[in-house]
């Protein structure tokens, strides 16, 4: 493109460019600021400026001054991690079926299948994640069942738990993998099936050799859908977790309310959001190299 | 059009004994239940016979498709039982019977090369590599595509992704070639070159074939013999001359090729109709000696065919006929009183067509 062609696309670009100006790269440039700030003792930040805040994510200060390893908050990132990709895990094992059996559906079905799924959408997540609390608490809907119909006669303790957080995360995030399989699926000619079926392939084989293969593209997609806002979320740590089992999100939205240390919280969101591009960069590089042989 | 009955010669006799390979019995097949359903095969029995070139012709919606994918597996017939080798292949899912298919749209794998498209079968079935390659190799050749062994689907021509299928569909040398349309895709000329291709590879490899079309041409041409098929029921099962020279019912007459179908009466057989071909035709100029046995008409319109000429006449009792003469006959024009005749036996009765199970 020739410089004068250039300047003359700019002015088409210039609401994009002002958009991701505004609503990605100046709120990342404040939080990156920030971050090498020192916190202010009502919230908010002030010189000087300092690396403390990246310190304490590995680090606590003893009463001399001097620098012990401390782990707290690298388990809480491990954690995180631990919990996003089993969410990422279960939500592909629930997401394939699901999304297959609505692909084989006839056309008007498969449209009523589609809302179906977005329906979770119309109501706000909190009050979503707040509904499973009602549904798990020790006198909640799933207890009472258990021990109205006599399987146990005190109340089992389901809240507050990496499985309970587990659980609410996988129920946030299992539309964002349904649809882009559903969406791959879709485009899947049946035909293919049965000629894989008509070339001696049993169910599992079909599946195998050329459902998977095809589908990849979308399970790919919802991976990243599912992954990044799973290892970042923190109403369902929150709510289902009590507070007790933080996740990373919950331990930077921490930092800008309650523990009033928005350089910490600041720091720790570029270290998340370095450790996902690593990890997006890492993957679109393996399936580069796995298109072209 | 070349005369069908010209290539007759080098067909298998029909005295040669026949060995049954698939025998379909009284198959029906009806879409939904209760009031709504929609009845694709009407109690279909026929045999297929081993080595031969077998099609199932007809209009779209006749049930030949339907037939076709009973046969493979994909639908499962409301009555009546399939067999193959005599054993019945009823409850048998697609992927235990030995038969392939070559699909209308080819369904090829995207994701995977020509040969492994070849392969599939061969590996599903659990042969050794060795022989895998070797077989994949082979046909490869029999249908001249050695060359793009590695290349994908989507990187062939129309004509070449079908030879793919092919290919794919006779690897595992299956008892029974199923073609769904095989040729629809395909431009004229391709058509063409793939008809004489087919042909040869059946001749070649000895397979038994079934093809599904409803292009009456391209049955005539490959076929040993034809089953016509309207409205879910078989019509007519014979050779393509058979089929074509003695069309046993009205439908029949009217679908494989032209015909004239005029009523009885006036060819002196009262109470049916008689199916004439085009080119059994002939116009003299009316007054001209000869005339006496003929049926006088007016011609309308003549068109100009390339080899032949086609004539439009008017009889004088209002009937159309239709004439295709060779050479253009001397002096008749458009509104030229003419006289239409031709031999006692071009006259074909021919029945009338019972309603279909259709709605």
């Amino acid at each position: 493109m020739s410089g004068t062609a250039r300047i003359r696309t700019l002015p088409l670009l210039a609401p994009a460019l002002g958009v991701v100006l505004v609503f990605m790269v100046a709120p990342m440039l404040i939080a990156g600021a920030y971050s090498f700030l020192t916190a202010g003792a009502y919230g908010g930040v002030r010189l000087p400026v300092t690396g403390e805040a990246y310190v304490r994510f590995l680090f606590d200060r003893d009463l001399d001054d001097s620098l012990i390893f401390d782990d707290t908050y690298l388990v809480i990132f491990g954690r995180s991690i631990l919990l996003a990709a089993a969410t990422t895990v279960l939500a592909v094992l629930i997401g394939l079926p699901v999304a297959w059996f609505m692909a084989c559906r006839e056309k008007r079905t498969r449209d009523l299948l589609v809302l179906a799924i977005t329906i979770p959408f119309w109501t706000n997540l909190l009050i979503r994640t707040y509904c499973w609390v009602l549904i798990l608490r020790d006198q909640g809907l799933v207890n009472a069942a258990l021990i109205g119909t006599g399987v146990t006669s005190e109340p089992i303790t389901f809240l507050y738990s990496n499985e309970a957080i587990l659980l609410g995360l996988v129920y946030s995030f299992l539309p964002f993998m349904v649809l882009p399989i559903y969406a791959t699926l879709e485009r899947l000619d049946p035909r293919l099936v049965e000629a894989a079926h008509d070339l001696y392939a049993g169910r599992w084989a079909a599946f195998r050799y050329v459902v998977w293969p095809l589908a990849k593209a979308g399970v790919a997609a919802g991976t990243i859908l599912v992954f990044v806002p799973a290892l970042g979320a923190f109403l369902a740590p929150d709510l289902l977790g009590g507070g007790r089992k933080l996740m990373i999100g919950s331990l930077i939205h921490l930092q800008f309310t309650s523990s009033r240390n928005w350089p910490f919280g600041a720091a720790a969101s570029m270290i998340l959001m370095a450790f996902v591009l690593v990890a997006l960069v890492i993957a679109a590089r393996r399936r580069a190299g796995q298109v072209a042989p | 059009m070349t005369h069908p009955a010209a290539a007759i010669d080098d067909r298998r006799s029909p005295a040669a004994q026949p060995r049954t390979l698939v025998e379909v019995a009284g198959v029906t097949k009806a879409f939904g239940s209760g009031p709504g359903s929609v009845v694709a095969l009407a109690a279909v029995s026929l045999s297929i016979f081993e080595n031969e070139f077998f099609t199932l012709l007809g209009p779209s919606g006749c049930g030949k498709t339907t037939l076709l994918r009973l046969i493979a597996g994909f639908e499962h017939p409301s009555a009546g039982v399939i067999r193959l080798d005599g054993r019945d292949l009823t409850e048998l899912p697609p992927h235990r019977r030995p038969v392939n298919t070559v699909f209308q749209s080819y369904a090829l794998f995207p994701h995977m090369s020509v040969a492994e498209n070849v392969a599939f079968g061969l590996e599903r079935l659990g042969k050794p590599r060795a022989e895998i390659t070797a077989r994949v190799r082979h046909v490869l050749a029999l249908v001249k595509l050695e060359a793009m062994a590695d290349r994908r689907p989507a990187q062939l021509s129309g004509g070449q992704q079908q030879r793919v299928a092919l290919a794919r569909a006779l690897a595992p040398a299956p008892r029974l070639l199923l073609l769904d349309e095989p040729l629809s895709a395909l431009d004229q000329k391709l058509r063409r070159e793939m008809q004489g291709e087919l042909k040869r590879l059946q001749r070649e490899t000895g397979f038994t074939f079934v093809l599904v079309t409803h292009d009456q041409e391209e049955a005539l041409a490959m076929s040993d013999r034809i089953a016509v098929m309207s409205a879910g029921r078989v019509l007519q099962i014979g050779g393509p001359a058979e089929i074509y020279d003695r069309p046993a019912t009205r439908f029949v007459a009217d679908f494989i090729g032209e015909a004239n179908l005029l009523p009885g009466g006036l060819v002196g057989r009262p109470g049916g109709t008689v199916a004439i071909r085009p080119e059994r035709v002939q116009l003299v100029r009316a007054g001209e000696a000869g005339t006496a046995d003929g049926l006088p008409g007016t011609v309308t319109t003549l068109t100009f065919l390339g080899s032949d000429v086609l004539y439009e006449v008017t009889l004088a009792g209002g009937t159309a006929i239709k004439a295709r003469l060779r050479d253009a006959a001397p002096g008749v024009e458009a509104g030229s009183a003419v006289v239409a005749r031709w031999a006692k036996e071009a006259e074909r009765p021919v029945a009338e067509d019972t309603a279909g199970p259709r709605p």
